[in-house]
């Protein structure tokens, strides 16, 4: 029965005004409560935006929701919690670029406790040594590392990794943390975006930017690798071809 | 763009609306006419009028050729009839989301209710934040859509305010918690603007009988809109049956018959049934022949001698005998070939409520 349920208790409570995130965390914990506070209109507006990103609803937020520093405080607040799981994830696609800079090291705390994801995290804190170095702690638990010297390309049900590799990259979940991580990058001068128009519109580029960010720290530099972004690595060398 | 594929048309018609490169409209035209069929990602991708004109009229020109580009045709009003409807088997899903994808409110009201049922049923439920897009924020589309980003960019076109993007947004996420929150959420929040479309679309129904929404006008209550609520999602869903009893029992917590009554008669009739079975159906399915009677008089004795509050659930533990007579009937016929192949076998439950 829902009448003791945590979240439905701290929903109620965050109707009707309660603004204590230590007692209305367990609403985001359940994307379906942490909607109703999204949109609710007795809501306080903190705690309406907190909803949001924690319904899965990042796009109701406007940009003046986005950049205010009450919601950035409340949300650093939450860094490492049960709540702050569930919202960090969808407050990535809409963060000001480099947000979770200042708040780095408990971010990757959070990660190494679970309670963010390495590419999420990776996105928030933007382009530096810490997120390469969360991005290849993803990819280090998801992917067996081949031996050097095997035909590690050829998958055990006899689909070539490069086209394993290909299958991926179109996927939507691979889609959106490229997205994601694009957006933590500084914006294309406009000359590089024009010189890439025969091609593709800048985003080529910026993925480009994310690999060569990652392969800085990868152990193979001397082989041909590609990776993407997230879980099902593969790794294609010039052996395998 | 130069090695653009058909399947990149979506994004890059979303490219040319954004940027206005010449550039990228001059790739979706030349994907256009290879295949016109691709005209359905194109208007999916973005609304009919931020379309630059080449492309409407490229699209246009195919009617006569390709089942999507007329749909779209008839929608824009360049075209009588839609010929889906003259060829029934022209009417697919594809169809179907680019009539959606385009229709205008003008266009749709033109349509028998036959018709609008034929292409709803035609599109299904997943994509019907683009017939919010088109036919703005109805009550009968916003009940059954999906909430997701989709369906927010989708509202947003037509509500440029904020509060009341919200508000409109609100009943979905109402009508997606679970049965037993309903109530007590419900209570805390503040009276919704309009009753009847807040119950329709928490409800979950696509189309509001007109005794429902007299009722909720005689009962503007917060009390009132959480047991029409919770009898409409209690009827539609038929797992968890003790859940359910429970969150109707909280829901019309001192209500007496006549009120309760008065509520079952103005929900659908689908609803109406599931609540509320008629009792002679529940006698031909659960007994004897010869017990009919008693069993009538047991249901009767069991409503009138339970507290109030108790005896709604039983309407519903009605009809969960219904449902599951079927399968007991069935094992039972192992056990007791004798019995009359005419009568159907005594339930349990129904024992139990005899005096």
């Amino acid at each position: 029965m829902h009448a003791s349920s945590p979240a439905l208790t701290a929903t109620l409570r965050a109707l009707r005004g309660e603004t204590d995130l230590r007692v209305i965390a367990p609403a985001f914990s359940n994307r379906r409560f942490a909607r109703v506070l999204a949109l609710a209109p007795t809501v306080h507006p903190v705690v309406r935006a907190l909803g949001a990103p924690a319904g899965g609803l990042p796009d109701i937020l406007t940009p003046a929701e986005c950049a205010s520093p009450a919601l950035a405080a409340a949300i650093a607040s939450l860094i490492g919690t049960d709540a702050g799981h569930h919202i960090l994830g969808s407050w990535a696609d809409v963060a000001p670029v480099g947000w979770g800079a200042s708040h780095a090291a408990d971010v990757i705390d959070a990660v190494w406790c679970n309670r963010c994801a390495s590419w999420v995290a990776a996105a928030l804190i933007g382009p530096c040594d810490a997120s390469a170095a969360l991005l290849h702690k993803t990819m280090g638990h998801r992917q067996r590392r081949p031996a050097l010297g095997t035909d590690h390309a050829r998958q055990p049900d006899g689909v070539d990794g490069a086209s394993r590799f290909e299958r991926a990259e179109t996927s939507p979940a691979y889609t959106r943390r490229r997205t994601v991580l694009c957006r933590t990058l500084p914006p294309l001068a406009t000359d590089k975006m024009r010189s890439n128009d025969s091609q593709s519109p800048g985003g080529e580029y910026a993925v480009s930017c994310v690999r060569r960010l990652y392969q800085s720290v990868t152990r193979y530099p001397h082989q041909s690798c590609r990776y993407p972004i997230g879980a099902h690595a593969t790794v294609r060398t010039r052996r395998s071809r | 763009m130069q090695r653009s594929e058909p399947g990149d048309l979506a994004d890059l018609t979303r490219l040319a609306v954004a940027s206005s490169m010449d550039a990228a409209w001059a790739a979706v035209v030349r994907l256009l006419s290879a295949n016109p069929t691709s005209a359905l990602h194109i208007v999916t991708a973005a609304p009919w009028d931020d379309l630059r004109v080449d492309v409407q009229e490229t699209i246009l020109s195919a009617a006569d050729t390709d089942n999507i580009c007329a749909a779209i045709a008839f929608t824009r009003g360049a075209r009588p009839d839609p010929p889906a409807m003259t060829r029934k088997t022209a009417m697919t899903w594809k169809t179907a989301r680019a009539f959606f994808a385009a229709v205008t409110p003008a266009v749709w009201n033109t349509l028998t209710e036959g018709e609008q049922r034929a292409w709803g049923s035609a599109l299904g439920g997943t994509v019907l934040h683009r017939v919010v897009r088109s036919l703005g924020l109805d009550p009968a589309f916003l009940a059954e859509a999906t909430h997701d980003v989709d369906l927010i960019a989708a509202v947003r076109c037509h509500v440029p305010d904020e509060d009341a993007m919200r508000g409109m947004l609100l009943p979905i996420a109402v009508r997606d918690l679970p049965l037993a929150a309903i109530s007590r959420t419900i209570a805390a929040l503040p009276p919704p603007p309009d009753p009847a479309a807040f119950v329709q679309i928490a409800g979950g129904i696509p189309t509001m009988p007109s005794a429902l929404r007299d009722w909720i006008a005689a009962n503007p209550t917060p009390q009132a809109t959480v047991g029409a609520i919770t009898a409409l999602r209690v009827a539609m869903q038929r797992d968890n049956q003790p859940d359910h009893c429970r969150a109707l029992a909280h829901a019309l917590e001192g209500w007496s018959w006549q009120k309760t009554n008065a509520l079952l008669d103005a929900l659908p009739n689908d609803a109406r049934i599931a609540l509320r079975p008629d009792p002679d159906v529940l006698a031909r399915r659960l007994t004897r022949c010869d017990r009919k009677r008693d069993f009538r008089q047991a249901r009767h004795r069991a409503y009138r001698r339970a507290p109030v509050p108790q005896s709604r659930p039983l309407i519903l533990r009605s009809q969960d005998w219904n449902t599951r007579a079927r399968p007991y009937q069935r094992d039972h016929q192992f056990q007791r070939p004798q019995a009359p192949p005419t009568c159907t076998s005594v339930h349990p439950h129904h024992q139990s409520t005899q005096p």
